[in-house]
């Protein structure tokens, strides 16, 4: 069973009797809970790359086994997400936006947390990343979902499936407790 | 907003998108593709029949069909490597010796285009 937080109870005093279950509780079962946080990761391999026309934003793949939809179930507190990731789009210089929806609620503006263009030419390589904050999650389970869109035409998120130059790259996306 | 999920794998997604958008303009902010298949997101309050009609055209979505955006670009690719076989052999400055200065002017300009674009086309 994963370790579980909770914070420290005891107040210690001078010359009192420390246990075995004193230190296993206050001090063996936060450290490892410190050591290994909650935390959900997914590093894609598939044998196809993702591809969106919408300019609303979309999960880019909630569908499981595995996909771009991680839960965690947090003490309560701050937590991490992150993603990286290339992509490509079938225009010139249209925007191609990111953003995380937490428990169905977007992170982002009406733009997401970050978008970009593929400046150079038509169906150029973009390479996008981002590590975003989440304050102050109640505790319990939460679940974040990678979402997406595209201003028009069509945005491709390579997913290990090698397709065109350089185009076998693999996306992360994680997330972590870290208070 | 109301995502159907169909499964297919080989699809042409700027022509199925633009099936979709004339039957559904402003219902539909566009579709999506991944190893789930094809996702076409629909208003939210999408009908069972809009729904249906959604899935048919997907099911009968045909991916050698192209676009007229995609048969123009089609064909300028077939006139633009027409146009580098019949051109291979770089322009030769000395042929122009015997002309006006004008001209030997304009021959080394378009010598030096033809080399510029030969070290873009490289480096790309």
């Amino acid at each position: 069973m994963p370790a579980q937080w909770a914070t420290p109870v005891k107040d210690w005093s001078d010359n009192a009797l420390v246990t075995a279950a004193d230190l296993d509780t206050e001090i063996r079962d936060r450290m490892e809970f410190l050591k290994a946080p909650p935390t959900d990761y997914v590093r894609v391999d598939e044998g196809a790359d993702y591809t969106t026309t919408s300019t609303t934003f979309v999960d880019v793949d909630s569908l499981g086994d595995p996909d771009l939809s991680l839960t965690i179930v947090t003490a309560g507190g701050d937590v991490l997400v992150g993603f990286s990731g290339a992509f490509q789009h079938s225009s010139v210089a249209v925007r191609i936006a990111l953003d995380v929806a937490v428990d169905g609620v977007r992170l982002g503006g009406d733009d997401g947390l970050i978008s970009g263009a593929c400046a150079g030419s038509q169906n150029g390589y973009l390479p996008m990343a981002f590590v975003a904050m989440v304050r102050g999650l109640s505790a319990g389970s939460h679940t974040f979902k990678l979402q997406w869109k595209t201003a028009s035409a069509t945005a491709t998120l390579h997913a290990g499936a090698g397709t065109g130059t350089f185009g076998d790259t693999h996306p992360q996306f994680w997330v972590r407790e870290v208070s | 907003m109301k995502t159907i999920t169909i499964q297919r794998s080989s699809v042409n997604i700027e022509a199925l998108d633009a099936a979709l958008q004339a039957v559904f303009g402003n219902r539909m902010s566009g579709i999506s593709t991944g190893k789930y298949g094809v996702q076409v997101h629909l208003a939210d309050d999408a009908t069972p029949q809009e729904i249906s009609q959604a899935k048919s055209i997907v099911t009968n979505h045909d991916p050698s069909v192209l676009t007229p955006e995609q048969q123009a670009e089609a064909q300028r690719q077939a006139v633009l490597e027409q146009a580098r076989t019949a051109n291979a052999t770089p322009l030769n400055v000395g042929d122009y010796s015997g002309q006006t200065a004008l001209i030997q002017a304009l021959a080394q300009k378009i010598s030096w285009l033809e080399q510029e674009i030969t070290d873009l086309r490289r480096s790309s």
